[in-house]
């Protein structure tokens, strides 16, 4: 924890896809992504307040694999502004509403301040469906915090055909009212100087409800209709006006038929542009790889640091970074879905099927990420209300199939398809990913009857936002980000491995390395799944990270970081044979049994780690002890099931 | 039998009478915006049973049919 602090702290709170990141964004000067799906942010976030004028500082915090957790740092004597989650009341019915109340009432437990209440709050309030979010205001108002109401989206009211008077809102509520515009932070400075003048010396003493009855609900809620009619400022308020039906791309969209279509669409879309449009990419990093092998080897001499260098360090980085082109497509588009507003209809196209193996609408996007990574995918599970579908939710996210498995997607289709296929090759990667939801909803269904925690009564409700244009800039930056990132983790861990395992091989002497004696004792544990001891070897090895698999073939079989990285590897696949034997190790029987395997196994410490935050020790190592034996089972299954029907 | 807005067809109105169900569902649609009195429009349906969206205070939100079933009309 912190220590405490003497800053001051002003809160962002608002309904779901409010504006709250655009805010903090300008107010900080940092360049979170924003996302346009209700509960995007579901940690904090804590930023110093940026003077105005003061040139935004460009601190990147994008979330994924390799932020698990941040802890909010505090200088003293500062304005600290803190973004929190999405809430529709101020009585919490899910862990990110929680996190979100949290932020008002026990902020001492979160950010070790030493009092308890934000000095100020900042409610964002949408223009487009004001007497939807002015109750939220009204409760915060009557517990007594100073509050600002900062008015966005006011241009997309505008085009429905009215117009928010702020001042006659200010009125109304009692507190100031700041118009500002979240992209183009028009406003921000009146709301900057708002802030300065209300911020108080020491946080008003609050009381906030643990709950609402019906009759307080409603009567927000007259009170709020009344508020809005008396602040619009042309056109007389109908709430009938306000419901003006569909748009047109929701005419399609959310069409039963049409709607459904247009999801698989979207989806096959998604996992066949991974591989189809990344592929031009990959050659370009491929050849630079090659390239650099090259000119190392010119340079260095015959000798152990060439060694190290071409074969273990450059040949074990270039076999995995091949595949970066493809999860950087993965990222890029999967921010384009996020930013337009499309999942939200998603989540409310498959909670039927979600339903029926137990899951909720809301388990979708968590489920999606996990494409991407599991880490921030667990934590967008706090958005499911319900714990019994949130813990399902976090049991199956390991078994969505990540960006850490494309390399070894691609080293392992590369070898079942012929390069001169590109469409089977789509097809097969399309494939997998089916393959994996199959898997997922199969354990789900077995775990549901598992796991001892009654259904609750929290249904399925998501507000399905307007359709926004993705933000070209936006999506590149976020996505661009991740790539780094990744490429910064990632490189680490299999540098780190690609020099162990050339180390491991080459000593005390290249014919008897530790890494044969450690490969006889786990060759029995790996023979059952039709493969080698230095497979086996690569498969522990992967636990350091799933891409690192890839980086250790390339070193153990010594792949010369010539030409072609993969082609490489793949002719070096070809031509393995089991000790002292012609028997080849890598048949299409034995691949297929590895994808099996890496399509299970949960082999990523961080996601146990976040499993064990967000449920417990026994759920985290349950799961990963299941995941692993049930993969080694099914591998077997699908080795030995294919050799019997004759493949080879 | 009381109707509800599951009921509705699309693109039709009602006004709501009643929210029913287990309180902390009630409760819930009730802060989304269906209140007795408020004006709710379905405008789609999910394929297969699945959920509805309706209009209501100018927000579209979808409910999963049984939770729709609890707003009476
Ligand atoms: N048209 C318009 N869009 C906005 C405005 N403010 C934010 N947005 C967009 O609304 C979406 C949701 O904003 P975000 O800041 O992520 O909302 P949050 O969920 O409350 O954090 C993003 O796509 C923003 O670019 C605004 O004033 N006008």
């Amino acid at each position: 924890m912190a220590e405490p602090t003497s800053a001051r702290i002003v809160v962002l709170l608002g309904a779901p896809n409010a504006g709250k990141t655009s805010l903090y964004n300008h107010l900080t000067g940092s360049r979170f992504k924003t996302v346009n799906y209700p509960g995007a942010t579901v940690e904090y976030s804590v930023g110093k307040l940026r003077a105005a004028g003061e040139a935004a500082h460009v601190s990147a915090k994008t979330q994924d694999c390799h932020t698990p957790e941040q802890k909010p740092s505090i200088e003293p004597g500062t304005v600290q502004i803190m973004d929190t989650p999405g809430i529709v009341s101020i009585v919490p019915r899910s862990q990110d509403e929680q996190v979100a109340l949290s932020a008002l009432t026990s902020l001492d437990t979160v950010v070790g301040t030493p009092h308890k209440s934000p000095h100020l709050l900042v409610v964002l309030l949408d223009a487009t469906q004001p007497a939807r979010h002015l109750p939220l205001v009204r409760e915060v108002v009557k517990a007594g915090f100073p509050t600002i109401v900062a008015l966005t989206m006011n241009d997309l009211a505008r085009k429905k055909g009215w117009d928010l008077d702020s001042n006659k809102l200010s009125e109304l509520i009692g507190v100031p009212v700041v118009e500002i515009d979240g992209r183009s932070g028009i406003g921000v400075s009146d709301l900057v100087s708002g802030i300065e003048s209300l911020l108080p010396e020491s946080p008003a003493p609050v009381s906030v409800p643990t709950s609402l009855t019906d009759t307080q609900i409603q009567d927000n809620f007259r009170w709020a209709d009344d508020v809005a009619a008396r602040a619009i400022r042309n056109g007389s308020y109908r709430p009938a006006s306000l419901n003006p039906g569909l748009g047109r791309l929701d005419r399609v969209a959310l069409h039963p038929v049409m709607g459904l279509v247009l999801f698989v669409a979207v989806m096959t879309g998604l996992f066949w542009s991974v591989f189809s449009a990344a592929a031009p990419l990959m050659d370009l990093v491929e050849g630079l790889f090659g390239w650099l092998g090259e000119w190392a080897g010119g340079h260095l001499g015959d000798g152990l640091l060439k060694g190290l260098v071409v074969d273990g360090m450059i040949s074990g980085a270039g076999a995995v970074f091949v595949f970066v082109p493809q999860i950087a497509v993965l990222f890029l588009v999967m921010g384009l879905l996020e930013d337009s507003g499309y999942l939200a209809r998603g989540s409310m196209i498959v909670d039927r099927f979600l339903v029926s193996i137990g899951l909720n609408g809301k388990s979708f996007v968590p489920l999606l990420s996990g494409a991407a990574c599991a880490i921030p995918a667990a934590m967008a599970a706090r958005t499911i209300p319900g714990k019994r579908e949130r813990y399902l939710t976090l049991l199956v996210i390991p078994l969505m199939s990540c960006s850490a498995r494309l390399p070894v997607w691609g080293l392992l289709l590369g070898f079942l398809v012929p390069p001169d296929k590109p469409l089977v090759g789509g097809l097969a990667l399309t494939g997998i990913y089916l393959l994996s939801i199959v898997f997922a909803s199969a354990v789900a269904v077995v775990g549901g009857k598992i796991l001892k925690i009654e259904p609750s009564h929290t249904g399925f409700q998501v507000e399905l936002p307007l359709w926004r244009p993705p933000t070209f800039r936006t999506v590149v930056v976020a996505a661009w980000d991740r790539t780094i990132s990744y490429v910064q983790r990632a490189g680490l861990v299999i540098l780190a491995i690609s020099i162990a395992f050339w180390a491991l091989m080459n000593f005390p002497s290249p014919d008897d390395s530790a890494m044969t004696m450690l490969g006889k004792v786990i060759a029995p544990l790996i023979a059952p799944m039709g493969l080698d001891w230095k497979v086996g070897v690569a498969l522990i090895a992967a636990f350091a990270a799933r891409e690192v698999f890839v980086s250790a073939l390339a070193v153990i079989y010594a792949v010369e970081g010539a030409e072609e990285a993969t082609e490489g590897l793949l002719a070096a696949m070809r031509g393995a044979t089991f000790e002292g034997t012609s028997q080849l190790v890598f048949t299409p029987a034995s691949v297929a049994g590895l994808i099996v395997f890496f399509l299970i196994a949960l082999q990523c410490l961080t996601t146990v780690a976040v499993m064990r935050r967000e449920v417990s020790t026994r759920f985290a190592l349950g799961q990963m002890a299941a995941f692993v034996v049930l993969a080694w089972i099914l591998a077997t299954v699908t080795v030995q099931g294919l050799r019997l029907v004759g493949v080879p | 039998m009381d109707r509800n807005i599951s009921q509705l067809g699309n693109g039709q109105e009602a006004s709501i009478r009643r929210v029913g169900g287990h309180s902390s569902l009630s409760q819930r649609l009730q802060e989304l915006g269906f209140t007795p009195g408020a004006t709710v429009r379905l405008v789609a349906k999910a394929a297969f049973g699945g959920a509805m969206a309706f209009q209501v205070r100018g927000s579209t939100i979808a409910l999963r049919r049984a939770d729709a079933a609890c707003v009476e009309i």
